[in-house]
């Protein structure tokens, strides 16, 4: 082998794999328990005795014939043999189930590392392992390891090095598969995996395909049985036996089951809904009192002095611009989006998550989702961006894009700050409220028509339940900081752009042509004095900033005094339903494409002004 | 063409018969739980029509056309319920008054063409159709069934291309699984292989199983 060492870790979900890509590199890579959170590649390098050796970090898979977007990728890479050394991740509490992913990865023909994670809850369920036995049995090393407390991890390197073997264990199929394997991969001179894949599922329209596929017709009359039936039943009794010949079980100790709390409708939903309710409180009251800190030392320390250097010309309003997007950035992404994340973080470590997927699913099966849908939901409410990013977890494009919308409408903590700072405090909490009640009608209509008219087919939530386990302060706020650095990533640009520019357009006088080009459609269709529309324009900047900049340009922070209660009640609904912001516009083209992020912001649009005017019609 | 009534009656003859025992009016009522008075002028149509003879007094018999009618008929209601229990998962008792509805309605064609699928793609109930070849099936009902706490056997999936998943995680026939949690609306997490798995109710109604191996 010349150059680096290139190695993959591979396995099922949430068996630790990132979590030892994490050991190995000291790399900040995301890790959760919560299946399924690996789709983009994760790839570092370790300096390990003065050689240099790559990681990839392969999302987690419980197969390697399915059609996900994990599966191919995964099998994909196999298949073109892009890693020297494959490191196949076991969790050993689960050693049975483990082995079925590895019998197939055996298949490739590539030199495999053995990692039985997780020995000491195995040790604790009383499950005993023979690693020699086992060794001999797969023909590649075995390792046991406890990634959570990083114990045992040079192993894994010093055995990657140490050129381990292909393994050379090999299911028995039933002859009939064996015969159409043998036969395939004779008449095509293609591997043994291929052939199988082949059988199973054909990747593309060839003429391998079509031999294939009346093997597999043949087969499946004969045994009335699908060719994947018989293969995965042959792999799983093959698994059985292994596991059973290596392992050694004494009878575990009783413990008390938490999932007798948290999965029955009672406590289980109350406890869901407690559980959510809190972290809305939590994230707003942290959120706010520290945006305020933040805000005020901004003001304090930058943008004070700043206008006390009265530079002269364009450079007043492009430095102020930049300063105030940063202000608004920073003020909203620490309090609120950190804090968010801590929490959520905690939240899919422990494992809750997923019993919260479980409850939520039939709620959820309203909107054309599964439980999962519940993730981004409960992440609107804190940030859309977050919660956007949130949504590839979904398992179906179709679900994706409900999601999205849905996610987009959802009052986020920006918004609240609209309502709170303009209908509770100038109206009154019943007209706060009221606000909310016309939001979460509008999002459960629109749930609702999406899940009838768009496109895709709907399948059944199929989610393994992670064991609940204590999550690690350390990992916590890393994988927080991890996604925090993501949102900046891709707010703070957009914002300092969009901020500069706006500066810019005031300060040729453009913003003020604007309002008056605007005034008499907004007065006629909204009611709202035309200063009030170029606010709504700043909110897609950031949803509060609407709010600030009417104060600004009304002249006054008494609002109560410029505007009609009915006008600051339509302002604010057209506010918090009118477009997302840019940050958001900008992930949904990430997430979901082009095309869907236009219709969702016409549609909001749309749905904004619609409301508003209807709004004005009925309440004058 | 005969009335739903008519082709009732004549397949419980042929049921009376195949059972040895003389097809009198009362016995044929009896099979159909009906009362006398309704069945006799069906019977006197079906006579007038040379598919029976006989009187109302003593017993009756088919003619060559008539056992053919009701031979027809009743290799629809096996076909039916077969499918319906064997392919659709219903109970066999449910499929089997099912198909006494479906059996007059339904054509020479479509029958034919559900045989053949059955045929080529039917679990040990592919010939004779008889109501009872499909008994093995009775024992197997939807895992949603089930109550919470029961461990249970894979018969088998349906539509097993879309579930690939669930043969993955070790859903396979024969296979043992627990029922850990089952909702009111049917959602269920099964502990297979030693995992749990949450499941939609939609999926959890597609896995068929029995109590035992």
């Amino acid at each position: 082998m010349s150059g680096r060492l290139s190695c993959a870790l591979i396995g099922n979900p949430s068996v630790g794999k990132s979590l030892i890509f994490n050991h190995l590199t000291g790399l900040g890579v995301e890790v959760s328990n919560y299946p399924g959170t690996t789709v983009d590649l994760m790839r570092g390098n370790v300096c390990y005795e003065r050689e240099m050796i790559e990681l990839v970090d392969l999302p987690g898979i419980y197969s390697l014939e399915g059609e996900s977007e994990e599966e191919t990728l995964v099998r994909g890479i196999l298949k073109r043999k892009e890693a020297d050394i494959l490191i196949a991740v076991l969790d050993t509490t689960h050693l049975e189930r483990n082995l079925y992913l590895l019998l197939q990865i055996a298949e490739y023909k590539i030199p495999t590392v053995v990692v039985l994670n997780m020995v000491d809850e195995a040790a604790k369920f009383g499950i005993e392992i023979d690693y020699t036995l086992l060794t001999n049995l797969i023909g590649s090393p075995v390792i046991p390891t406890i990634a959570s407390e990083g114990k045992n991890m040079e192993a894994i390197l010093n055995a990657a090095r140490g050129n381990p073997g292909i393994p050379f264990i090999s299911v028995p199929y039933d002859h009939h598969v064996e015969a159409a394997v043998r036969s395939l991969s004779k008449v095509y001179s293609i591997e043994r995996s291929a052939a199988l894949q082949a059988l199973v599922r054909p990747e593309e329209m060839d003429d391998l395909a079509e031999s294939a596929q009346g093997l597999a017709t043949e087969i499946e009359q004969r045994h009335n049985m699908t060719a994947h039936q018989i293969i995965a039943t042959n792999r799983h009794n093959y698994a059985r036996s292994l596991g059973e010949q290596v392992t050694k079980r004494r009878t575990p100790p009783p413990r008390f089951d938490l999932d007798t709390l948290l999965t029955r409708t009672f406590p289980g939903i109350p406890i869901l809904i407690a559980v959510i309710i809190s972290i809305l409180l939590l994230v707003f009251t942290a959120g706010a009192f520290f945006e305020e800190i933040i805000v005020d030392l901004f003001n304090t320390f930058a943008i004070e002095p700043f206008l006390a250097l009265n530079l002269p010309g364009i450079a007043a309003p492009i430095g102020g611009s930049i300063l105030i997007a940063l202000q608004a950035g920073l003020g909203i992404a620490f309090p609120y989006v950190f804090i968010f994340y801590l929490v959520i973080s905690i939240i899919e470590d422990s494992g809750y998550l997923t019993r919260a997927a479980f409850l939520a699913d039939r709620s959820m099966h309203r909107f054309g989702m599964h439980g999962q849908g519940i993730i981004p939901m409960v992440l609107g409410f804190g940030c859309s961006v977050p919660a956007l990013m949130s949504v590839r977890l979904l398992a179906t494009r179709r679900e994706r894009i409900i999601a999205a919308v849905l996610v987009t409408m959802i009052p986020c903590s920006a918004r609240t700050v609209v309502i709170s700072g303009i209908v509770a405090s100038f109206i009154g909490l019943a007209a706060a409220f009221s606000v909310y009640g016309i939001v979460f009608l509008l999002v459960l209509v629109t749930g609702i028509v999406l899940s009838r008219i768009t496109p895709g087919q709907q399948f059944g939530m199929i989610l393994e339940m992670s064991a609940l386990r204590m999550p690690q302060p350390k990992m916590v706020v890393k994988k927080a900081w991890m996604r925090l650095s993501e949102f900046l990533f891709i707010a703070m640009p957009l914002l300092l752009v969009s901020s500069v520019f706006l500066g810019i357009f005031e300060y040729f006088g453009l913003v003020s042509a604007f309002q008056d080009l605007i005034t008499p459609y907004s007065e006629a269709v909204l009611g709202l004095p035309g200063f009030a529309a170029t606010a709504l324009l700043f909110g897609i900047l950031r949803k509060e900033m609407a709010f600030e900049t009417l104060a600004v340009l009304a002249g006054t922070a008494d609002l109560g005094s410029v505007m009609t209660s009915v006008q600051l009640y339509i302002f604010a609904v057209v506010c918090v339903l009118f477009i997302p912001c840019i940050s958001t516009i900008a992930v949904l083209i990430k997430e979901i494409g082009r095309k869907w992020a236009i219709l969702i912001s016409l549609y909001t649009v749309l749905l904004g002004i619609v409301v508003g005017a209807l709004l004005k019609i009925g309440m004058t | 063409m005969q009335t739903s009534l008519e082709e009732d009656i004549l397949e419980s003859i042929l049921v009376i018969r195949q059972g040895g025992v003389a097809a009198t009016v009362e016995k044929i009522a009896s099979h159909l739980s009906v009362a006398e008075d309704t069945i006799i002028p069906a019977l006197e149509k079906c006579k007038g029509r040379a598919l029976l003879t006989g009187d109302v007094a003593s017993e009756w018999h088919f003619t060559p056309e008539g056992k053919r009618t009701a031979e027809k008929v009743a290799r629809k209601h096996a076909v039916l319920s077969c499918f319906l229990s064997e392919k659709l998962g219903l109970e066999a008792e449910a499929a089997s008054r099912e198909a006494c509805i479906l059996e007059h309605g339904v054509s020479e064609e479509t029958i034919e063409a559900l045989d053949s699928y059955l045929q080529t793609t039917g679990r040990g109930c592919s010939r004779g159709h008889g109501r009872r070849n499909c008994d093995h099936l009775s024992a197997s009902s939807p895992l949603v069934t089930f109550p919470e706490g029961a461990t249970v056997f894979v018969t088998f999936i349906r539509c097993p291309g879309r579930h690939r998943r669930l043969i993955d995680l070790g859903i396979i026939e024969g296979e043992p699984i627990t029922i850990r949690r089952k909702l009111h609306n049917d959602a269920v997490v099964i502990t297979v292989k030693g995992c749990d798995i949450a499941l939609s109710p939609e999926v959890a109604s597609e896995i068929h199983v029995r109590r035992q191996e």
